[in-house]
């Protein structure tokens, strides 16, 4: 393919000879930022490792930017590929500076020292992470984060085409993660450097990621774009998730619901809902929700956290079957949850069925 | 963890100030600059005092007469010229070429505390050293001095092979360490098999040997010492840049360009050919090469290896030679074996060094 | 780059190790092929042969003269060394292995302590500068009044003499010991300043008689051969006196005890059981050899107690060992010994220190060992004292 830049041609990794994961077959352009998801030890630092060749692969070929890897050096290699790995490193002595420096590498002469060029460079890519106070200090002495943004730092500054990097934000709290994939979409669109790279956080991934490669078995389960790759389904069978769920719409991670018959009803409308079905989630009570529009912001939870939920077609008046069924089953729950329901000119019904709640002597209004 | 909360802080401080790489670099430039000046003060002073120290008196007039001039009583020219002077010039080469083994090995290990005697090739020199003797003196009643050069540097690179080996199939660097200790148990018990066969007066002096001396040495020594040696030196030097790369991790190496398999081949070659040629010539010596590389990495204030290769080798020299005058003349005239002062010195700065590793990983 | 720095450092590999065999071959060996037996005087270019030194008991050397006052000295098996006479040249095309000594031979180093008795016999001592011993050491009482003097000084031990101190002594030539050879950087380094270096061997002699006639060679060395050879004369005829003794035919057990317990015996043909058989007693191993050809046998105790339970005397060697001083030392050494006949006839004694150093009282010696295997009570010994 013309503008493919990094290709993997029916490759297999493994370990001792053994092929853990065969066939890959995947072709990424340029700029493009490629995430492997999947569960633990499914073979995603495996394959990462093998295209980076610090294991030897099993078989197929991998190709950079139209050359075969196998036929380049570790040296050429070097000056188009950077990497950063969960590799803990404790180099004694260094400060921040040295350790993005060594980045200049493939570019220094015989004996490695740097020029004025290179020592500015290495003070770019500090900036390009938001590390340059970091700079004079020793490696050992800054923290987790920090250490991740300096081997970032290290990998930019290697100037390299494409980047590939494993479990990056592992160690990162969440201001650092979201700066970290901020640094890297703006390396793919700015600098059109490639990057390849697993996540854990599968919300992350689908934000960030043109490109969605899906690693189970033995095989690649999924190639393609978030949108196609994020389906409740597909990721419910990738990390064969049987206590929970997973919303592709905001990419967000729900706790199995209480089971059992609802106890509770939470009668709520845009958003006044959700933090109801969480106590109740917490306390583990079983509920119903409703009267929600399909387009309501609370259905989307409801749906997942409540046993029942009474809905109705969107911009419609609520209609008797709607109406009926909600009370049917008010009736077998002991309270009403009345969490405050923006009352217009279609959703009337729903002021009477609270002012029956409340004749029953169930309503509890917040 | 306090200190993490420290750094987050200083992050946001307003007044915290960022340093260019550039001026980071210049501002050690000068500690550099200090630091080399001390060595080769040292290096002076100690030769001076060296060369004017004996169990003959000569006054320093004379001595400057005799190194520069060539000048003085026949008997003079001899003491300076074919005893001390051999004596110091070893010291200072083989120190500095022993603490640069040391070196080689910690970056191979990625460990402080590896050293070229912790992987049991002293044992393995000791045991071949005890063979050949007991063997040649037995057939033909006699040996000579590189007999037992040559013997204890095969018997130094029997012991590198089979480290070599065994790290072809073991990649943990713990596993290889206590490997190599075992190694070193392994000859240490065959050469005692081997001296309970001999008799006394085979084996009478291998003890005295195993201790290590830098006296009877002769300018025929001193050549072949300092030809190896700086061999050896230069191309540890070359190899600056992939050890740098190497600091990272054998992952981060490899992605920068280091042919790792070669590298690491390199690295243990190298340290053995250092730690032979020191043995062969003087015995095993102990410490040189953990302590050194550990006291000059400190008073650099940085392991990059460009700057810390040369200023180790300067300060193994310099250690050697200060070792040596005391064993010369702390209890003149008998003289202490070199391993003895080398252990004082050297103990309690790897007890030391232990301790404050241990603090700054428990702070990290 | 890789490949580069691969060949760099394979061929930098080559080179050391060529270097190294090289420095080997040239080095190997040590011992110089001297002319073995020395029936025939060796051919020196330059030089006419006069004469070969008689000897009667010695078999581990020769020494042949030469025209011009030269000697060559022959130590069997080991080196040839040429005593060169004042004011005379060294001669052309003389081979590498010989050993170069120029007369006078002043300010010796000895550190063969046999041959310290053998100078003082003869009236050299004043050659002698340097030792390997302290005062305290030596049991010629001449030699240790001279250190005590200040006429001879300390100068380290043989593995680590003080070189310096050699070189101010001015020393002219080293004896050393056999032990030297386990030292060979030591040999080197006192040749390299220039230092002559002769090793004795007479501790390989088989007779006393013959371990003592090494004073002519020190003669000729000292240029005191007339008194070396007027003393060995002495000696010859008081040992020539007690060879027509009668051999009592009781028998004597000569060893120490080693501290890893083992009984150290001397082989049949060593001069301490030839002492024996000539004072009229019978070494009590008749046939015993050291398979390396060395005078001591080191043997296990059971091995010691099945050969010598029986024998009549039991005499200590506390030259080497001096820590019994009675019987019950002896027994506290291992509770074997209470078995022995001697023991339990109380006929234990033990040879003073000096037994290895007096060199010079062969006959003195023999004497000693003949009043005790014949006196009733022996008493008056000189150099043997009873373990009480």
């Amino acid at each position: 393919m013309p503008d493919s830049y990094f290709e993997l041609k029916n490759l297999s990794v493994g370990y001792n000879g053994e092929a853990l994961i065969s066939d890959i077959c995947i072709d990424i352009k340029k700029g493009e930022i490629v995430t492997l998801i999947g569960p633990n030890g499914a073979g995603k630092s495996t394959i990462l490792k093998s295209i980076t060749r610090q294991l030897n692969k099993i078989g197929g070929k991998v190709i950079l930017d139209g050359r075969d890897m196998d036929c380049m050096s570790f040296r050429q290699i070097s000056t188009e590929m950077a990497v950063v790995l969960t590799e803990r490193m404790k180099p004694e002595l260094l400060t921040c500076h040295d350790i993005v420096a060594t980045g200049r590498y493939p570019y220094t002469g015989k004996l490695g020292v740097l020029s004025h060029e290179d020592e500015d460079k290495v003070d770019q890519a500090l900036r390009a992470v938001n590390a340059e106070k970091l700079g004079g200090r020793d490696f050992n002495a800054v923290s987790d984060g920090q250490k991740q943004r300096i081997l970032l730092a290290r990998a930019i500054c290697q100037e390299p085409e494409i980047i590939v990097l494993d479990e990056p934000t592992s160690f990162l709290d969440i201001r650092h993660k979201l700066e970290l994939l901020a640094i890297l979409r703006r390396m793919a669109s700015e600098s059109r450097i490639t990057v390849v790279m697993s996540l854990h956080e599968i919300d992350l991934a689908q934000k960030i990621s043109d490109k969605i490669i899906c690693v189970k078995g033995d095989r690649i389960t999924n190639y393609g774009s978030p949108e196609k790759i994020f389906t409740e389904d597909t990721i419910k069978d990738l990390y064969e998730i049987d206590n929970g769920y997973f919303d592709p719409l905001f990419g967000s991670i729900e706790l199995p619901r209480p089971e059992g018959s609802p106890q509770v009803f939470v009668i709520s409308s845009g958003g006044t809902g959700i933090r109801v079905y969480r106590k109740l989630q917490k306390d583990n009570i079983p509920f119903a929700a409703g009267i929600l529009y399909t387009n309501d912001i609370d259905y989307q939870l409801a749906r997942h956290l409540a046993m029942d939920v009474v809905t109705e077609k969107p911009f419609s008046e609520i209609g008797d079957a709607a109406a009926e069924r909600t009370l049917k089953i008010m009736g077998m729950c002991r309270e009403v949850i009345y969490a405050g329901v923006e009352i217009g000119s279609i959703n009337r019904r729903i002021e009477d069925i609270a002012a029956e709640a409340e004749r029953r002597g169930k309503l509890r209004r917040l | 963890m306090a200190e993490n909360k420290e750094n987050r802080l200083s992050e946001n401080e307003i007044t915290a100030d960022a340093i260019s790489y550039r001026n980071e670099n210049l501002r050690r430039r000068s500690r550099y600059i200090c630091v080399f000046a001390a060595l080769a003060l040292a290096l002076i002073f100690i030769t001076v005092l060296n060369i004017n120290t004996g169990n003959v008196h000569i006054p320093l007039h004379r001595i400057l007469n005799i190194l520069f001039l060539k000048t003085g009583s026949a008997k003079e020219i001899n003491i300076i010229w074919r005893i001390r002077m051999p004596r110091i010039l070893m010291a200072a080469i083989l120190g500095g070429g022993l603490s640069l083994s040391g070196f080689l090995l910690q970056t191979f290990f990625e460990n402080p505390i590896a050293g070229p005697y912790v992987l049991g090739i002293s044992s393995g020199a000791k045991m071949i050293v005890a063979l050949v003797m007991i063997y040649m003196l037995q057939q033909m009643k006699t040996i000579s001095s590189y007999t037992m050069i040559i013997a204890a540097f095969i018997g130094s690179l029997i012991s590198t092979a089979f480290i070599l080996l065994v790290a072809k199939r073991i990649k943990n660097m713990a596993a290889l360490l206590v490997a190599g200790i075992m190694i070193g148990y392994i000859c240490s018990a065959v050469t005692d098999f081997i001296i309970t066969f001999a008799d006394d007066s085979d084996i009478a002096n291998l003890h005295g040997w195993s201790q290590g001396s830098f006296a009877s040495m002769s300018w025929s020594n001193v050549g072949i010492g300092s030809v190896v040696i700086g061999a050896a030196l230069v191309l540890t030097f070359l190899l600056s840049k992939p050890i740098g790369a190497y600091q990272l991790g054998e992952a981060y190496a490899q992605s920068m360009g280091v042919n790792i398999r070669i590298f690491r081949i390199a690295l243990i070659l190298l340290s053995s050919i250092f730690s032979a040629t020191v043995t062969a010539f003087a015995g095993p010596i102990s410490f040189v090469g953990i302590a050194v590389p550990f006291l000059v990495k400190n008073a650099l204030g940085t392991s990059r290896p460009l700057i810390v290769i040369p200023a180790t080798f300067m300060g193994g020299g310099v250690f050697c030679m200060v070792c040596d005058l005391i064993a010369r003349m702390a209890f003149a005239p008998i003289e202490l074996n070199i391993s003895t002062v080398t252990s004082i010195f050297g103990a309690p700065i790897v007890i030391y060094m232990m301790i404050h590793r241990q603090r700054r990983n428990a702070n990290a | 780059m890789n490949v580069r720095n691969r060949a760099v450092k394979i061929i930098a590999a080559v080179a050391a190790a060529v270097i190294i065999c090289v420095t080997g071959l040239t080095g190997c060996g040590g011992a110089s092929t001297a002319a073995a037996g020395g029936s025939d005087a060796p051919d020196i270019s330059g030089l006419t042969y006069s004469s070969t030194m008689k000897l009667d008991y010695a078999k581990c050397f020769d020494v042949y003269y030469y025209k011009g006052g030269y000697a060559l000295i022959d130590v069997h098996n080991d080196t040839e060394y040429l005593v060169i006479p004042k004011g005379k040249k060294k001669p052309a095309k003389l081979d590498k292995d010989i050993v170069v000594i120029k007369k006078p031979v002043k300010n010796i180093y000895l550190a063969a302590t046999s041959t310290m008795a053998l100078f003082n016999s003869m009236g050299a001592l004043d050659r002698i500068r340097l030792t390997e011993l302290k005062a305290s050491g030596w049991f010629v009482p001449a030699a240790k009044k001279a250190m005590q003097d200040g006429r001879i000084i300390y100068a380290g031990k043989y593995s680590a003499p003080d070189y310096e101190k050699l070189l101010d002594e001015k020393c002219g030539l080293a004896i050393e010991s056999t032990m030297i050879y386990h030292s060979p950087d030591v040999k080197d380094m006192i040749e390299d300043i220039g230092i002559p270096v002769f090793v004795d061997r007479s501790s390989y002699e088989t007779h006393p008689l013959g371990r003592a006639e090494w004073i002519k060679l020190y003669g000729v060395l000292t240029d005191r051969e007339d008194a070396a050879v007027k003393f060995f004369d002495k000696q010859k005829k008081v040992v020539e006196k007690l060879k027509n003794f009668k051999n009592t035919g009781k028998t004597v057990a000569f060893f120490y005890v080693s501290t890893d317990g083992k009984a150290v015996v001397r082989s049949s043909s060593d001069y301490i059981p030839t002492m024996i058989k000539i004072a009229g007693g019978k070494y009590i191993f008749s046939d015993l050899k050291n398979k390396n050809g060395k005078t001591s046998v080191p043997m296990s105790m059971e091995k010691f107690y099945d050969e010598a339970k029986n024998a009549d005397y039991i005499v200590y060697n506390g030259s080497i060992d001096s820590t019994v001083r009675s019987v019950a030392d002896l027994k506290a050494k291992d509770d074997i010994f209470a078995g022995f006949k001697a023991v339990k006839n109380n006929n234990c004694w033990v040879t003073g220190s000096s037994l290895y150093q007096r060199t010079d009282i062969v006959g003195s010696l023999i004497q000693d060992f003949h009043n005790l295997l014949t006196e009733k009570n022996p008493h008056n010994l000189k150099y043997i004292r009873k373990l009480e």
